[in-house]
């Protein structure tokens, strides 16, 4: 992942309270991706995407926060505190929630609930998987919930001129700079 | 998007119709406040219901539970609710979740 800034950190309590600072600072990381190539055209449907890259960036941190604070720490602990790193590369954004709080049993929750008979509980996770492209639990002392999420090659394919008959389209391997040669720059 | 802690909502009722007006964000932290509103709609015996999101910003899966919640209740007492006026990011979890046809989305 080539990074275009330094790791972004935020420690809140770990308190409902302050989801809105959480959701604020993943709102504002959205807008460090690269810009895309834009074509007068594509301008409305570009913001359209992107308004839905962050809609469900957002959306899966909301419901891990609210996992981490409503279980992990019994509905709120303002003592206790949930630290949250954003990594923002050319065409994703990583985001890294950590805590001690209780552990949470993945297996209790259905990977897939049964959305036909309209749950009323149970859907905080799968909204989570649904909106991002990696969702990863890592439990411990210090318990990390990973999440990744890519600008996909569908949103470059409406966002740029078509290419002409025999050229490489979009999507077809050109991420020539998408080496991880400058990942060290900003490592801890 | 916003990104507030906040929800405001407004009940009106006009020739037979109930329209439940949501406003800010429905979430965790705010669907509570929305409990005793849904327990009045379900009491008063409110047959035909319209809540309407055209000015809500988010939602989450409690928020989408308190509305799933009034739409049971109201058809097991044999009435029906629809959702009006969803955009952005709550009509993506609805229809994440399927729930835009089941609302008449």
């Amino acid at each position: 992942m080539t990074r275009v800034c330094p790791p972004i950190r935020v420690s809140v309590p770990a308190s409902l309270r302050y989801r809105s600072v959480i959701i604020r600072v993943v709102a504002s990381a959205c807008r460090l991706l690269s810009e895309p190539e834009i074509s007068l055209e594509s301008v409305q449907h570009e913001i359209d995407l992107s308004e839905r890259f962050d809609a469900e960036l957002v959306s899966a941190v909301s419901e891990i926060f609210n996992n981490v604070v409503i279980h992990g720490h019994h509905g709120g602990n303002s003592r206790a505190t949930i630290s949250m790193r954003v990594d923002v590369g050319a065409r994703e954004l990583r985001v890294t929630i950590s805590e001690r709080g209780e552990r949470f049993d993945e297996r209790a929750v259905a990977i897939r609930p049964d959305l036909r008979a309209l749950p009323e509980g149970g859907l905080g996770l799968y909204i989570a998987r649904s909106c991002v492209d990696e969702l990863e639990y890592r439990p411990g002392p210090t318990n990390f919930w990973h999440l990744t999420k890519r600008v996909r090659p569908m949103h470059r394919f409406f966002a740029v001129t078509a290419p002409a008959r025999g050229e490489p389209g979009v999507g077809d391997g050109g991420d020539a700079d998408d080496s991880d040669e400058h990942d060290d720059i900003f490592e801890d | 998007m916003t990104a507030t802690n906040t929800m405001t909502y407004s009940r009106t009722d006009e020739e037979g119709k109930t329209v439940l007006r949501i406003a800010g964000n429905l979430d965790a932290m705010t669907a509570p406040e929305l409990m005793p509103a849904i327990d009045k709609i379900v009491s008063d015996g409110c047959e035909n219901v319209v809540v309407d999101l055209s000015e809500l910003e988010l939602i989450d899966s409690s928020g989408v539970a308190a509305i799933v919640a009034l739409y049971k209740r109201t058809h097991a007492l044999g009435g029906r609710m629809k959702v009006s006026g969803a955009r952005d990011q709550p009509l993506s979890i609805f229809r994440l979740l399927r729930m835009d046809r089941v609302f008449s989305l």
